[in-house]
């Protein structure tokens, strides 16, 4: 592991912290929060409330449920993780390989473009144009647009690694790499494949093959990058097996790709690649186990700091989460239980902690640990403390609530019950949904509070900033 | 020998990140196309007819609107889907489908054998607030899609449901074609189609379930039969037939014809299952065993007949304005025989010699002519009907007739009911149908109605 410490190019006159360009991270992370708080308050929780309350806000075709739910999915994805991401991208990426970003006026000019690009695609879903392909649904156009954020991502990426000499890359560079790489590759294949390429049910394959790849292979790599480069720097101590995070990265590299069709089990794709598909889900344990193995053996001895630490208490859960929702998603990928949860509730729940539970837990940790760095600005103790265990209390009521009724959607159909009993019965369970999102997205708002009132205090000297993880 | 060392920058992104992708691209991506492909050129029948405009439009709403992730498209081989869907879903069925609308998740109903089931009119009703028709509904209404009523839908709601409509059709043309599927005429009820199963393959699980036709024997009257009746009634059918039945339900002036005036009528309890079974063809009325509207079991079916069927149900001729129809003259043996030739000079046709709804000229006709046999109009009800006619069907109104002969006619019909339980109706399904439905009503699980089916 010590070969990142060479990564500092030698000779380099500037520090770690002066190689990044805070300002841009910071107004990532803004924008990004942002949108987090437009998917619930403006999408979101407005579905929630739809189920409860059919009538509710029906005269307007943009705010019909189906257009909401668009853009709840899509700016999940595009708006906040996005954001997120290249915000870390920036803050770790300079520190990784000891040099500035290529182009900081490219990654100046990304913010902008990109955030005009999600803004175009969530007004196109809501008029009523779409591509008509689940987490892919804006037109080719603003897909087009997006690409081309990509292509300027990729060129500050792979320009900071092709232009030092690096041996070897610490093992976030390598999830990081994957995260540009699929990223790119999963967005091609999945705008153009179903709608243009592949008819039917051959482009319901790849459509399957897209929706588990934007999980798996672009937020949860990048989760995975920021879990790998922070934690070491929050415990100060190094990773407790490079051996095992290497079978972690490459068992994701490859199984991942393989497990899209168990989306659509038990319909007319050949039954041979649903059986590959479930296959190559139970290897995802792999995975996900040896990432979380390595997590908990570093946490040895130190799980006391979860008390006081509040980035790394963010990050924990998130790795909690992590490691319930890839234990659910395998063995709930079993043609076996197919009959009885797909369709239903339970798959959201199951989503919902895989996004909200895992990957923006994770993300948040990011945010408040650089935030102090980047500001120097403290920020404030109770305010955090308030707004962590609101979204810890409000996502996991809501993750189990959904199981619940999905089990119960299961049950009525698979027993012979009118249709209508799998609705009217779910009412209550639709209600706690509602509340718990409130709950949820009251915790994400005292985020953002947290964030601007910090900036409003004076500048308090923080604790030396980040040491490059592999150092210890 | 240089090792490679997997942990360079190129290896990493040209092996973990474009290989293994590119792998199962090809591997899960391509490889089930071409096997895709070639059951669509060898499975597929031999002419699919392409959407029109108009329904190219709808489909194109359906994804806009987001209706795909609501109401899934296709039918699995497991659970409950065979049963409440149909036939399990073919890959040719998608084929030319740019993209396909699987969909992921099942709020409502699956869709994908929604053409048929429903009434044009019934669904515009539905869209425009899914609760003037089904009261706990949760689907979002869409009255933008209108010119401020059901009645006045606009070119998209025309072309959504245009679409809705061509659903599962080219499945079942193929099913009827290579004999999988038959057409039935039943009288009083309008023709269906029934599927045949080839159950004990994997396939097709869940062939053994088919019950409904097998449990036809009216279970015992009980007050808990009767009081789940009224409730049933209550949360299904008082949408169009309203509260008290006299067919004025919220949605019931949107239909067309409008809903039947239920508390107007005797009915045979086994001509009653035999209409909630299947529906009445060419009108609003649904057929209640399917998921979309119920999915209910055999002895819901039976608690509902037994409800319609009661002394509380019951109105005749009470409630029916002066100005519908006036006081009936007396009843006499001469009115009857005037009634009689009347009915076999002008109403036969259709109706059929002894009124039994299989006339001549029924089979043509949709929705298919009254089953006098199995519901008994009260005098006034029928003699308003025979005046004034029932329009969106075949039965024109008589206004011109001598009101003698109104009466007549309506008396005349009147005698024609058959209450009891006779050897024809004890088997429910069976009465005038084909073999096929014979041996159904007898039990045999090879053959069930529609929406019942597998192949």
């Amino acid at each position: 592991m010590s070969q990142t410490s060479a990564d500092a190019a030698p000779g380099s006159p500037v520090s770690r912290e002066a190689l990044t360009d805070n300002t841009l991270i910071k107004a990532h992370i803004y924008m990004g929060v942002a949108w987090l708080l437009y998917l619930i308050l403006g999408a979101g929780l407005l579905v929630a409330i739809k189920f409860v309350y059919p009538d509710f806000l029906t005269s307007y075709p943009a705010l019909t449920w189906g257009r909401l739910r668009y853009v709840h999915t899509q700016t999940v994805a595009y708006g906040w993780f996005i954001n997120l991401f290249l915000a870390a991208i920036y803050y770790m990426v300079p520190r990784l390989t000891g040099r500035k970003l290529p182009s900081g006026r490219i990654a100046w000019f990304n913010f902008f473009y990109y955030n005009t690009v999600v803004i175009i695609g969530n007004y196109q879903v809501m008029s009523g144009h779409n591509l008509g392909i689940e987490w892919m649904e804006y037109p080719t156009f603003v897909n087009i647009m997006a690409l081309l954020g990509y292509a300027a991502l990729g060129y500050n990426f792979i320009l900071s690694y092709v232009r030092g000499e690096h041996r070897n890359l610490y093992v976030s560079s390598w999830y990081m790499s994957g995260f540009v790489v699929w990223g790119t590759l999963n967005w091609i294949m999945g705008a153009l494949v179903p709608a243009y390429v592949a008819p039917g049910v051959a482009g319901a394959a790849v459509g399957g093959l897209f929706i588990h790849d934007l999980v798996g292979l672009v937020v949860t790599p990048m989760a995975t990058a920021i879990i790998y480069y922070f934690l070491p720097l929050m415990v100060r101590r190094p990773i407790y097996s490079h051996s095992l995070s290497l079978v972690g990265f490459w068992s994701l590299a490859f199984f991942y790709p393989l497990v899209g069709i168990h989306h659509y089990y038990y319909s007319p794709i050949p039954f041979w690649a649903q059986i590959v598909a479930q296959g190559a889900s139970l290897m995802l344990l792999l995975t996900v186990y040896t990432v979380v193995y390595n997590v908990f053996m570093t946490m040895r001895g130190r799980w006391h700091l979860v008390a006081s630490n509040i980035p790394l208490r963010w990050l924990l859960a998130g790795v909690v989460f992590y490691l319930m929702v890839c234990t659910q998603g395998p063995l709930q990928a079993m043609l076996v239980e197919q009959p009885l949860i797909h369709f239903s509730d339970w798959v959201i729940g199951h989503s919902h902690m895989a996004l909200l539970g895992f990957a923006t837990f994770v993300a948040m940790a990011f945010v408040h640990y650089v935030w102090p760095r980047l500001t120097g600005k403290e920020l404030n103790r109770s305010l955090s403390e308030w707004s962590f265990w609101l979204t810890f209390a409000g996502a996991s009521w809501m993750f189990i609530d959904l199981w619940i009724g999905g089990l119960m959607e299961g049950y009525y159909w698979g027993y012979g019950f009118p249709w209508m009993a799998s609705i009217t019965h779910l009412e209550s369970v639709w209600m706690q949904r509602i509340l718990s999102g409130v709950v949820t997205v009251a915790g994400f708002i005292l985020v953002l509070v947290n964030l601007v009132v910090s900036q409003l205090r004076e500048t308090v000297p923080v604790e030396a900033p980040g040491m490059a993880p592999a150092e210890g | 020998m240089k090792m490679v060392n997997i942990e360079r920058a190129t290896f990493v992104l040209l092996v973990a990140g474009v290989a293994f992708f590119l792998l199962a691209f090809v591997g899960l991506g391509l490889t089930p196309w071409a096997q895709v492909d070639r059951q669509d050129v060898t499975k597929a029948p031999k002419q699919l007819v392409p959407l029109t405009a108009l329904q190219i439009q709808g489909r194109k709403l359906y994804m806009q609107n987001g209706c795909d992730y609501c109401h899934s498209q296709f039918v699995r081989p497991v659970g409950d889907d065979p049963l409440r869907y149909g036939p399990v879903s073919k890959t040719w069925e998608y084929s030319q489908q740019y993209p396909h609308l699987f969909g992921t998740r099942r709020i409502g109903p699956d869709l994908t054998r929604e053409g048929g089931v429903h009434s044009n009119d019934w669904q515009y009703v539905h869209l425009y607030d899914p609760r003037l028709i089904v009261p706990w509904s949760i689907m979002p209404s869409f009255p933008w899609l209108f010119k401020g009523s059901p009645g006045k839908p606009s070119r998209q709601a025309k072309a959504l449901v245009a679409y809705l409509q061509t659903l599962g059709q080219a499945r079942e043309k193929h099913m009827l074609a290579d004999g999988n599927a038959h057409k039935q005429f039943i009288a009083g009820i309008g023709t269906v189609v029934e599927y045949k199963y080839h159950g004990g393959k994997l396939s097709d699980p869940g062939y053994d379930k088919v019950i409904y036709f097998q449990k036809a024997q009216a279970p015992e009257n009980t007050p808990e039969l009767r009081a789940r009746g009224a409730s049933l009634y209550h949360a299904e059918c008082m949408q169009c037939h309203g509260a008290e039945g006299r067919g004025t339900g919220p949605a019931a002036k949107y239909l067309q014809p409008t809903p039947v005036r239920l508390a107007a009528f005797r009915f045979n309890k086994h001509f009653l299952y035999k209409v909630l079974y299947f529906g009445r063809p060419g009108s609003a009325m649904p057929s209640w065993v399917h998921a979309f509207d119920g999915f209910l079991s055999p002895r819901d079916l039976w608690a509902i007949a037994d409800y319609l069927t009661s002394a509380h149900f019951y109105e005749g001729d009470r409630g029916i304005t002066q100005s519908q129809a006036p006081q009936a003259p007396k009843k006499t043996g001469a009115l009857l025989t005037l009634g009689e030739k009347t009915f076999k000079a002008s109403c036969f046709a259709c109706h059929g010699m002894q009124g039994g709804g299989d006339g001549p000229a029924a089979k043509a006709l949709s929705p298919a002519p009254v089953d006098f046999q199995g519901m008994q109009p009260s005098v006034r009800w029928a003699f308003h009907i025979i005046t004034k006619g029932r329009p969106g069907t075949a039965m024109s109104g008589f206004a011109s007739m001598p009101a003698k002969k109104r009466w007549a006619l309506a008396y005349y019909v009147d005698s024609l009911f058959k209450a009891g339980t006779t050897a024809k109706t004890a088997r429910t399904g069976g009465d005038r149908g084909s073999d096929a439905q014979a041996s159904a009503a007898a039990g045999n699980p090879n053959v069930a109605g529609r929406h019942q089916g597998a192949s």
